[in-house]
């Protein structure tokens, strides 16, 4: 099944009356929901009350959303209006960088690393999730690794990465699972002391 | 559970591995919950880093919008598309051989005389019960009751009788048909 | 429907004169085409949302509404027929799955395409639009206020919009468009505090008054298949006051009008269940025993489209309240049942 379906699987969850449903929801979108309202919310602390106001928004939404467009789609027009909103209403335009309406244009890669409004503390520690990450990559087995970057870097299917390691789909999906595990085991100390963490 | 997680985020977890997760995510307390975003959050990371992506300073939101939600009323919409998989029952009311059934309610007036009482006669109708559904579903589909029984008896009918009966009987269509 | 109501009201000896007189303004006659003479247009905003009641009864029209809410919007179509007295009308969902309704008078019939079901049904109570309470028309201007707004144009007809405004937060507010001439009922909308639209109904297409085609009037649906089942619902008369739940603190401007139990599944439990109006709004609650290996329903808060739900548990029952009011409204109605001394 594809993306969309399995987004769309999710959404009747939530539709049926599962509210934590829509928690896995969140995870999944919502660093690329972030990324996007950083975009045009400069500052990190108010580009994150954005994106939580945006999610809130589509909870409430949800018995509109009928399936016509992808989950994705309807959730990033829901982020960009409530980020123009929340501009406007502080009496600031979007920032010129943010013709934020071709969601697939998320080029700015390295050039986010670094930006004018992040605080030394967080542009630290993206640079020490960044190399955590990097050596935890280099100590895992070849077959996890070479799952792991075949999925998220060439982002192909389960299935198209089991055509090319040439093993069965389940043992793709573990492989990636196991590769996750190892460098999320590296990883959380670093997220678990992240510098606003609410909770 | 973590396996299961990695799969959804790669849109790859089939439907029975889906109620499976969703069914584990309704057990565990709040703090189970916790862990498994903060599982998520750093599977996400993770990809950015690959992809040489920026935002990896961003905090986990999960848990603080689940808790926004938390007073949030619990949203519920009608299942429109055939994707979801689940069974269509043979419709609640067709069981009988003939083909029709009785359904009668027992409608209580102020104006009735005490002398009636006796005559009541209660509502039979056979349902398909669907085995293994999780709660919320079900929860749903009683729902769906209700809400039929409801607008049968309220008051917002804006031309007269027909449009709240066909309101009343569509939704009843959708509440078997789960 | 009217008829009916007023007969309970004189009876109960609470009914005004003014009531009465606004209601018997229009005879429906046949060879108007179904067009009830002209009335003066009457001042008080409360009198023209009077004139809604019975309007759809008496006239003769047909056109296409829109009924939409948060869970999304459906398109119908629409012909009534008042042929002396005698009511046919036939509702097409024209979004969806097909489906009609036929009716005349007080008997339904729903044509359900792709169930291939017939819910024929006769409903031997029902109630109109806007319902009035038999303790009289005092008790609605208690609870909302009623001004005029603004003139309109829709569907091609001239309306005069009512708003009405809770005086409390128990409820919605609530606008509607009624057309000048013959009070029929053009749009309607429920609001939240806030202003936002929960729920509306409109006209996009109107033709009040005949000739009415008769061939519009029959049904469209094919239901020659073998397969289509045809279900019979039946509604029984019996007393009240046998029910062992019953409201500590009323409710202000609701009040109780109607007590059922209904049995669902053979083997299945009794549920009760109660409604309560304000003679705007409405509140179904449903109290169910439980049932043997059956998990624990989930107590707390829900939203279906434009009705709110709130469920609790009383003992080992659950109770669920539901209806066209604020969350808090049910809550408070909901907390405040209880079971009846014996």
């Amino acid at each position: 099944m594809g993306e969309r379906d399995a987004d769309q699987l999710l959404v009747e969850r939530v539709q049926s009356g599962d509210k934590q449903a829509f928690g896995l929801l969140v995870g999944k979108y919502q660093r690329k929901l972030l990324r996007l309202v950083s975009r045009l919310v400069r500052d990190s602390a108010e580009a994150e009350d954005v994106v939580q106001e945006a999610f809130i928004k589509a909870y409430r939404a949800l018995p509109n959303f009928r399936g016509d467009s992808a989950f994705y789609t309807w959730l990033y027009r829901i982020g960009v209006n409530t980020a123009k909103n929340w501009l406007s209403s502080q009496g600031r335009r979007a920032t010129a960088l943010a013709s934020a309406d071709n969601e697939e244009a998320e080029g700015f890669e390295e050039a986010d690393l670094l930006r004018d409004s992040d605080t030394p503390e967080r542009v630290l520690m993206s640079k020490q999730i960044a190399e955590t990450v990097n050596r935890a990559m280099e100590a895992l087995p070849e077959e996890l690794r070479t799952a792991i970057t075949l999925r998220e870097i060439d982002g192909m299917s389960y299935e198209e990465i089991s055509g090319v390691m040439e093993c069965p789909i389940g043992t793709v999906r573990s492989r990636i699972f196991r590769a996750r595990d190892a460098i999320a085991k590296e990883l959380r100390p670093l997220l678990d002391t992240a510098p606003d963490k609410r909770w | 559970m973590n396996s299961r997680l990695s799969a959804l985020l790669d849109g790859e977890l089939e439907q029975d591995g889906l109620e499976s997760l969703c069914a584990s995510l309704r057990r565990h307390d709040a703090h189970a919950r916790h862990r498994l975003s903060e599982d998520a959050h750093a599977y996400t990371v993770i990809g950015a880093v690959l992809r040489k992506e920026g935002a990896l300073g961003g905090t986990n939101l999960a848990s603080r919008i689940m808790a926004a939600l938390e007073d949030e009323p619990v949203v519920l919409a009608p299942r429109r598309s055939a994707l979801s998989g689940w069974k269509r029952p043979a419709f609640a009311l067709a069981a009988s051989v003939a083909g029709v059934m009785i359904v009668a309610a027992v409608v209580l007036t102020p104006q009735q005389r005490a002398a009636d009482a006796g005559s009541v006669a209660l509502a039979q109708r056979s349902q398909a019960v669907e085995q293994a559904k999780a709660p919320k579903q079900l929860a749903a589909a009683e729902m769906q009751e209700y809400l039929i029984a409801h607008q049968a008896q309220s008051m917002g009918t804006y031309l007269g009788a027909g449009s709240q009966q066909i309101r009343t009987v569509s939704l009843m269509e959708e509440s078997a048909a789960k | 429907m009217t008829a009916r109501w007023m007969g309970k009201a004189r009876r109960q000896g609470k009914v005004g004169l003014a009531l009465l007189a606004s209601l018997c303004a229009c005879p429906v006659q046949a060879e108007n085409n179904g067009m009830a003479p002209q009335m003066a247009a009457p001042a008080d905003a409360f009198q023209w949302l009077q004139r809604v009641a019975g309007s759809a009864v008496k006239l003769s029209y047909s056109g296409v509404f829109v009924y939409s809410n948060g869970s999304g919007s459906e398109t119908s179509r629409i012909v009534h027929l008042n042929d002396g007295g005698k009511e046919l009308e036939r509702i097409e969902v024209l979004d969806g799955s097909p489906r009609e309704m036929l009716r005349e008078n007080d008997e339904t019939k729903c044509y359900l395409s792709e169930n291939r079901l017939v819910v024929v049904e006769k409903r031997s109570s029902q109630r109109s639009f806007p319902a009035l309470l038999p303790e009289g028309l005092g008790s609605l201007t208690d609870y909302y206020q009623f001004r005029k707004g603004t003139p309109a144009r829709m569907a091609g007809y001239e309306a005069q919009q009512v708003v009405v405004e809770p005086r409390d937060d128990l409820r919605y507010g609530r606008q509607f468009w009624i057309e000048n001439n013959t009070g029929l009922l053009l749009k309607a909308v429920v609001l939240n505090a806030k202003g936002e639209t929960r729920e509306s109904f409109a006209f996009t297409e109107l033709k009040i008054g005949g000739p009415i085609d008769r061939e519009s009037l029959k049904g469209h649906l094919k239901t020659n298949g073998a397969d289509w089942r045809v279900h019979n619902v039946k509604t029984t008369e019996a007393s009240f006051d046998s029910l062992p739940w019953q409201l500590r603190t009323p409710l202000p401007g609701f009040r109780q009008v109607s007590g059922m139990k209904r049995v669902t599944r053979p083997d299945g439990p009794e549920t009760t269940h109660m409604v309560f109006t304000d003679g705007l709004a409405a509140i179904s609650v449903f109290i169910e025993p439980p049932t043997a290996g059956k998990a624990r329903s989930e107590a707390g808060a829900f939203v279906m489209g434009a009705v709110n739900v709130y469920r609790r548990n009383i003992g080992d029952f659950l109770l669920t309240a539901m209806g066209d009011v604020p969350l808090n409204t049910l809550k408070r109605l909901a907390d405040g049942i209880e079971a009846k001394q014996k």
